[in-house]
């Protein structure tokens, strides 16, 4: 491949020189002829922007520091959640509660000191994506959420910047290098976001803790080669990894000529609202609309402890309440339509699943069904385990 | 082209929240000639009407290749269906 604009662009960054203490570290870099002093000096000269601190952030951003990447920015506005630990491998049990960007450039400075990082504690907008941006040769999106991920394109096209591309989800893992000046974008995959709800995100679904590990390697190997100008990247082709199949597949992708953002009539030429762009505000106003009679999970527990009648129903699936119950009537919610007829239509019902969101859906299918007084448990058993008993596991 | 027993399939992969929704990762349907990748979503989402919702979301591969719902599929080919991916 031609020596890359970007790796062109990087050497344009400055004369950098390396140190006796660098040449030593870097040593197996500098003896392949793809990266050699000229390589190390330009990965030094480069300035990668990596948004979110989480599971992809975290092996990614390691492995660029590691590399000897000059200065790494990170975007996060986040705290370290018990949570995250099983995959963000930047913080540690000792970090929990602290922002995570503070972790994260704790580790960095550790793994190589010479490495710049540029915090940004704050989250990535319209207002302040383009300023954030200018300043860097490449950004990395390690985002959890669709607003982000359209607005770090979007940013990325107008600013002209390769975003180095990967996302997550259970098993399975996808890679690209979205780059309008070179290929297609984002947009020209996914022109249309998926309504909220419809695709699951981490916290809802669920993720291997390994699998970020797999797929942020690939965003730095990806990142460290359009810095070297080495290889061929990942333009053009989203790269598709099954981790319980243990399989790589790649797609081809075409620029959209069609393309609202890079194409050859663009519409969109500024930043957007992207929550709106992805419905979620409109969702929102939906939700209310819709909104089930609730109870709080103190009023539930007043209930029960008043000894009423109180039918409780639990539409997590079995799995779930293996990990944590009350007791509760398991019937998940994928089965409800087909085994109506196994509840009493008259009885006071109260239905919980993890967070009230299932549960919702359930009194609503109740409700149309003909059941009267039945209701949600606001916050459902991360609530009860918060609010009234913490022995019951919080997961 | 017909499959060993005399079948025209195409071979169906499915991806995250779509596999989800259709209960199955990997599957065979069967397609009429000059079908397109249009008349197949018609045929899967009348099996997995669960599939139905996400199809404005959806992206598609035949033979490893990005394309519209007015491609050709023949007996043969491989469909993937890619939902879009959030998480990080």
């Amino acid at each position: 491949m031609r020596e890359s604009a970007i790796s062109h662009r990087i050497s344009e960054n400055g004369q950098v020189e390396l140190s006796q203490e660098e040449i030593r570290r870097y040593s197996r870099h500098l003896i392949m002829p793809e990266v050699a002093l000229e390589g190390q000096k330009k990965l030094k000269a480069a300035r990668v922007l990596t948004i979110g601190a989480g599971g992809l952030g975290s092996p990614l951003a390691m492995y660029l520091a590691a590399a000897g990447v000059g200065t790494i920015g990170v975007v996060d506005f986040d705290v370290v959640d018990e949570s995250n630990l099983q995959r963000q491998i930047i913080h540690g049990t000792s970090d929990l509660g602290r922002p995570k960007l503070q972790s994260a450039k704790e580790k960095l400075e550790d793994i190589n000191p010479n490495v710049k990082v540029e915090t940004f504690e704050e989250a990535l907008s319209s207002e302040n994506a383009l300023d954030i941006f200018r300043d860097f040769d490449i950004i990395v999106d390690g985002t959890d959420n669709f607003p982000t991920r359209y607005l770090v394109n979007d940013a990325c096209v107008l600013t002209g910047k390769p975003n180095v591309y990967g996302s997550i989800f259970r098993f399975e893992g996808q890679a690209s290098v979205f780059w309008a000046e070179e290929g297609p974008c984002y947009r020209c995959l996914y022109p249309e976001p998926p309504p909220p709800g419809l695709v699951p995100s981490c916290a809802e679904g669920g993720v291997l803790g390994i699998l970020p590990g797999a797929i942020g390697t690939i965003q730095a190997t990806e990142t460290v080669k359009l810095i070297l100008g080495i290889g061929e990247p990942l333009i053009g082709r989203l790269l598709l990894y099954d981790a319980l199949g243990m399989r790589f597949r790649e797609m081809k992708l075409r620029k959209d000529p069609n393309c609202p953002i890079c194409g050859e009539n663009p519409t969109v030429t500024e930043l957007i609202d992207y929550q709106e762009f992805c419905g979620i505000p409109q969702a929102q106003a939906a939700a209310q609309q819709n909104a089930v009679p609730e109870i709080s999970v103190r009023e539930l527990k007043e209930k029960l402890d008043r000894g009423e009648n109180v039918y409780v129903l639990d539409v997590r699936e079995p799995h779930e309440y293996e990990i944590a119950n009350l007791g509760a009537r398991l019937l998940p919610l994928g089965e409800l339509p087909e085994r109506l007829h196994e509840l009493d239509q008259n009885a006071e019902i109260a239905v919980h699943c993890k967070t009230g969101g299932r549960s919702a859906k359930a009194v609503k299918l109740l409700k149309d069904a003909g059941f009267a007084n039945v209701y949600n448990v606001k916050g459902g058993i991360t609530a009860w385990s918060e609010e009234i008993d913490p022995s019951v596991p919080k997961y | 082209m017909s499959g060993m027993n005399g079948t025209r399939a195409v071979r169906v992969l499915l991806f995250g929240a779509a596999a989800d929704q259709a209960g199955a990762r990997e599957l065979e349907l069967q397609v009429r000639d000059g079908a397109t990748l249009g008349d197949l979503w018609n045929e899967l989402t009348g099996r997995y009407p669960g599939l139905t919702p996400m199809g404005d979301t959806l992206a598609f591969a035949v033979n490893q290749e990005y394309a519209g719902m007015e491609r050709r599929v023949s007996p043969g080919d491989e469909v993937a269906i890619l939902p879009p991916v959030s998480g990080g």
